[in-house]
């Protein structure tokens, strides 16, 4: 991801909210966002791990991200998406968020770098650990907000 | 080299051909002369397929073996060499051998073949040596190739055709070539049109004749071609030929001359990689919830077109269950090695044995075939070697000559089932008692208690091989084990049935595919989970007042009185609320809850009754076994059976030891597939092998005192010090009490239990040893058949289990304990709770056991 930042000059994010702030992940990463979040329980798995859920006959786990970022896990409502990524990326898996938004289209001088943003990564997400880690590779200051743009392979890595 | 690819190919074709050869040598030993010439034709055909094919990857040992075989199936066809066993044999050995080279293809090279050739080629010399039609072989003859027989269309214009007389031991020796690679050599020079190895007298020179073509003129020829080792003829090429026929047609003469070959290149199946199919598996299996969703969608909507979305099903099912068919075989690929097998074994130990197949069209996963040879083989071995006996031995016994093994495959409640059976002298009931107790696998007494289906099965035990001495066959240490272990592996059951004198049967129960296993569904939290069948013993349903009455507490564990044995109780709903092994204080903890909930589970239903309402209290468990040993598994709800395609777990939560994968329900769900193995480590339980409440020392308590066997002991500790036992058939129950309930009365203390005032009885007062720890709660150890209530007092449960009782007298002498004996390196008090009592109450002694 870092390399197409310099590469191109503009790329695109799927966006999504966590705890009310905005997240950004490569659309090209994406396989396909799903509306129905029909959760299987995997007891003794770590916290962060929300179940499996089957999609189209293939299992899929799905991380609960509010978790992994030190919020408090939220319910499951209506807005709350299954956000699945490429089999490419890992063993098939997704991310679990409050809602999604539009695609967002970036311009690439505008984003910044996480060591220059790790005061404005820290400031956003409670669990410092998970920003240090990868998971977030840069900031993208939007019109009214920050973006934290994400790694997808750095999810189930970390 | 060539691509790797193509090797691979050049591999499991070969493999293949020789299958077949094999094949069709025991079709030609069986049908002599009178065999279809077809065959013959067949296994030719395919040796020259294998020896061509390793000319193309340079495989010199293999080549040039398969150049031999084929000379004499060459001699074969022609009548002068007939299939006799020995000859087979040797051709045998020959494929054999070939199929070693296979399976080591890297260092086939560096093998040396020229003795197993040679041999090969002494099949000519032993025909001769037997009379048959030897002037057939063209020695004789000035010329092998008459000048009519030889086809000059093949000869390029230009060359020369030479007939070559090499004597093969002198090229072997002087210019260390096998004559693969003098043919080799010769190839760069000239074409090498025919070749034949000839064997005249017992020690004259090995003649090889080939015909052969170049453009190297007469004097040049002799020195390219080794002249000590060749005498060279030139054949003159008429004129006429060569004007007649030019080269132009070299291409299309070539397929014509070999319409042999081209006859066994047709095949009616493909090869498909294993991933691909696996991939339509999973296309398969998405589209069949697509046919899920739009028949749902069809039955809210009515104005929809049903004859499509019946046929979208129809087609679904249809293309799921082919895709299915893809991966499964015929066990008649490996029932057919078998034929083989039996054969040598037979000729081997001078038996006559003939092996019968039903059943070959049964179809297996490719995976459980190919997992089956080896439990297959021994089974079979076993059979010939201990099985079947002399033919001397069966006349006498009026079976006939012919000793039979058979191979069944069949169909049955959803699984394969393969019967092994002969008609030998079956399993010898006293060398298994003999062999058990000189290995000390069993106890006499153990031994006296089974039945004869479990006698029988201790040859399933490792390190137990009846046979006398180690034979070549079989026999070798590794016994049937093995062949269980294997089976079980494959999640198959072994039965043995054996009569003495008449023959033994082997029964193999196996699944279908490894993929797709019948589970067991149940549901714990609202969740489903599935057990896999084949770890399923049974499942128990308790209702109303039992729930209460036949599970008890046991320490820190809930176990039930199954039949005669004690088995430990596991919740699911606690492993999987509960991320940490379980511990003591854990266990005390879970096992304290439920008691209470039970009890108010059965007050509530007690009450509901008696004010007339239809309510019901239940508890179901499924008891699974681990190994030898068994637990019952507490579980909310069973929901049924179910085929499930098991898919492993995520890479993040592999290391989960409770579950053993994950499958996607009928309704579409995901359920977590149980691992049994890992919910009992999870608990932390150590389970012992069954628990027997042992009924018959129940009832004679006086014979108890049997000294060096094994015992169901009741583990516990009191004071701080010792650690004591009890001999598990002198108590009846065990009950958690409450110390606060207890009632003064002098210096006798009472508990109500059952609806009785019971005598509580402290150790310490009667024995001596450190007095008890004084808990709130404490355990009340009821004992055995005695009228007045008493119960002995004890602090902690530690273990239920059977333990070796060497009893030591020495160490400690007093009324109500039967010795001193070590158990978990501790040395423990064995108690007397008869004796115990009686030193209570004096006066009561008689009235025990009464």
């Amino acid at each position: 991801m870092d390399s197409t930042v310099q590469q191109r000059g503009s790329w695109q994010v799927a966006a999504f909210r966590l705890d009310g702030r905005l997240f950004g992940v490569d659309i090209r990463d994406v396989k396909e966002v799903n509306a129905e979040v029909a959760l299987t329980r995997i007891y003794h798995a770590p916290r962060h791990i929300c179940g499996y859920m089957n999609i189209r006959g293939q299992i899929h786990l799905v991380v609960d991200l509010r978790t992994e970022f030190g919020f408090e896990p939220g319910a499951v409502c209506s807005t709350s998406r299954v956000v699945i990524f490429k089999n490419t990326i890992d063993e098939p898996f997704g991310v679990l968020v409050d809602s999604v938004e539009n695609i967002v289209t970036l311009t690439e001088e505008k984003i910044v770098d996480r060591r220059e943003g790790e005061a404005l990564i820290d400031s956003a997400i409670q669990d410092k650990r998970k920003s240090k880690n990868g998971l977030c590779v840069g900031v993208y200051p939007m019109e009214k907000e920050l973006m934290l743009l994400l790694d997808a392979k750095s999810i189930i890595a970390n | 080299m060539p691509e790797i690819s193509l090797l691979d190919e050049f591999l499991s074709e070969s493999r293949e051909h020789l299958a077949q050869v094999e094949k069709d040598f025991m079709a030609l030993e069986k049908g002599g002369s009178a065999t279809d010439p077809e065959v013959l034709n067949r296994i030719f055909r395919a040796m020259h397929t294998v020896k061509g094919s390793s000319g193309f990857f340079n495989l010199k040992s293999i080549g040039g073996l398969a150049h031999v075989m084929e000379t004499v199936l060459d001699r074969m066809r022609e009548h002068i060499v007939l299939p006799t066993p020995e000859v087979l044999d040797t051709l045998l050995s020959g494929v054999d051998r070939l199929n070693a080279m296979l399976a080591d293809i890297g260092s086939s090279n560096a093998q040396n073949t020229a003795e197993l050739e040679k041999k090969i080629l002494q099949c000519l010399q032993q025909q001769k040596d037997s009379g048959h039609e030897v002037a057939k072989i063209k020695i004789s003859m000035e010329q092998p190739w008459t000048v009519s027989e030889i086809d000059w269309e093949k000869i390029p214009k230009g060359h020369y055709l030479y007939r070559l007389d090499y004597d093969l031991n002198i090229v072997d020796t002087k210019h260390h070539l096998e004559p693969i690679a003098l043919l080799e050599y010769l190839q760069k020079m000239g074409l090498v049109h025919d070749g034949y190895i000839l064997v005249s007298q017992e020690s004259d020179p090995v003649l090889y004749q080939l015909l052969f073509s170049t453009v190297l003129e007469p004097d040049l020829m002799s020195a390219a071609s080794h002249p000590d080792a060749a005498k060279i003829v030139l054949i003159p090429i008429p004129e006429k030929q060569l004007a007649t026929k030019p080269t132009e047609e070299k291409e299309s003469v070539l397929i014509v001359s070999n319409p042999l070959e081209h006859k066994a290149t047709e095949s009616d199946s493909l090869k498909v990689k294993v991933d691909i199919l696996d991939r339509l598996m999973q296309l398969a299996g998405e589209l069949v919830l697509v046919r899920n969703q739009q028949l749902m969608l069809t039955e809210q909507d009515e104005s929809m077109d049903r004859g499509i979305t019946q046929r979208l099903d129809l087609v679904t099912s249809a293309l799921q269950e082919t895709i299915m068919r893809t991966r499964m075989q015929p066990i008649g690929n490996v029932f057919g090695r078998f034929t083989r097998v039996v054969r040598d074994l037979g000729r081997k130990l001078g038996k006559n044995i003939v092996l019968e197949t039903e059943g070959n069209e049964v179809e297996l996963d490719k995976n459980i075939l190919d997992a089956l040879v080896d439990p297959l083989t021994h089974i079979i071995r076993n059979s010939c070697d201990h099985g079947i006996e002399d033919p001397a031995a069966r006349k006498e016994l009026g079976k006939a000559a012919e000793g039979k093994i058979n191979l069944r495959a069949y169909h049955e409640g959803g699984q394969i089932h393969v019967d092994i059976s002969d008609d030998g002298n079956g399993i010898s009931r006293a060398a298994i008692r003999q062999k058990v107790l000189e290995k000390g696998l069993k106890t006499k007494d153990a031994l006296a208690g089974m039945s004869d289906a479990e006698l029988v099965s201790l040859i399933l035990l490792p390190g137990f091989s009846t046979a006398n001495e180690v034979s070549e066959v079989s026999g070798r240490g590794v016994g049937m084990d093995v062949v269980k272990t294997s089976v079980e592996s494959l999640g198959g059951i072994i039965e043995i049935e054996s009569e003495e004198g008449r023959g033994t049967t082997m029964h193999l129960r196996l699944p279908l595919t490894l993929a797709i296993i019948p589970c067991m569904v149940v549901e714990v939290l609202g969740q489903r989970f599935a057990i896999p069948q084949i770890d399923l013993v049974e499942l128990v349903c308790l209702y109303d007042d039992d729930v209460l009455e036949r599970v008890e507490c046991a320490g820190a564990r809930e176990v039930f009185r199954l039949r005669d044995s004690l088995l430990t109780l596991i919740r699911l709903e606690e492993i999987l609320n509960r991320n940490e092994i379980f511990d003591e204080d854990v266990r005390r903890q879970i096992t304290e809850k439920w008691r209470n909930q039970r009890q108010a589970q059965v007050n509530e239903f007690k009450k509901s009754q008696q004010n007339g309402e239809a309510s019901r209290c239940s508890l179901n468990f499924a008891v699974l076994k681990v190994g030898t040993s068994r637990f019952g598994l507490i579980i909310d709800r069973i929901i049924g059976t179910e085929e499930i395609v098991v898919k492993p777990m995520h890479r993040a939560v592999k290391d989960l030891g409770i579950y053993s994968g994950a499958t996607v329900l009928g309704d579409g769900s995901v359920a977590m597939i149980l691992d049994v193995l890992g919910i009992s480590r999870h608990s932390a339980i150590r389970l012992e092998g069954e628990q027997k409440v042992d009924a018959k020392l129940d009832a004679k308590p006086g014979t108890t005192q049997s000294i060096g066997t094994r015992r169901k002991l009741l583990l516990f500790d009191n004071g701080r010090q010792e650690q004591l036992a009890v001999p598990m058939e002198k108590i009846k129950r065990i009950e958690h009490v409450q110390m606060d309930k207890v009632e003064h009365i002098g210096t006798r203390e009472f508990l109500v239990v059952d609806q009785q005032s019971t005598r509580l009885l402290r150790l310490d007062q009667y024995l001596e040893i450190a007095s008890s720890e004084e808990r709130k709660e404490m355990y009340l150890l009821l004992p055995n058949k005695y009228r007045q209530p008493y119960g002995i007092l004890i602090s902690n449960v530690l273990d239920v289990g059977e333990f070796d009782c060497q009893l030591d007298h020495r160490s400690y002498r007093g009324a109500g304990v039967e010795g001193t004996l070590l158990i978990k390196d501790r040395m423990t008090l064995l108690l007397d709770p008869a004796a115990l009592m009686g030193m209570a109450e004096p006066s009561e002694l008689e009235e025990v056991y009464g």
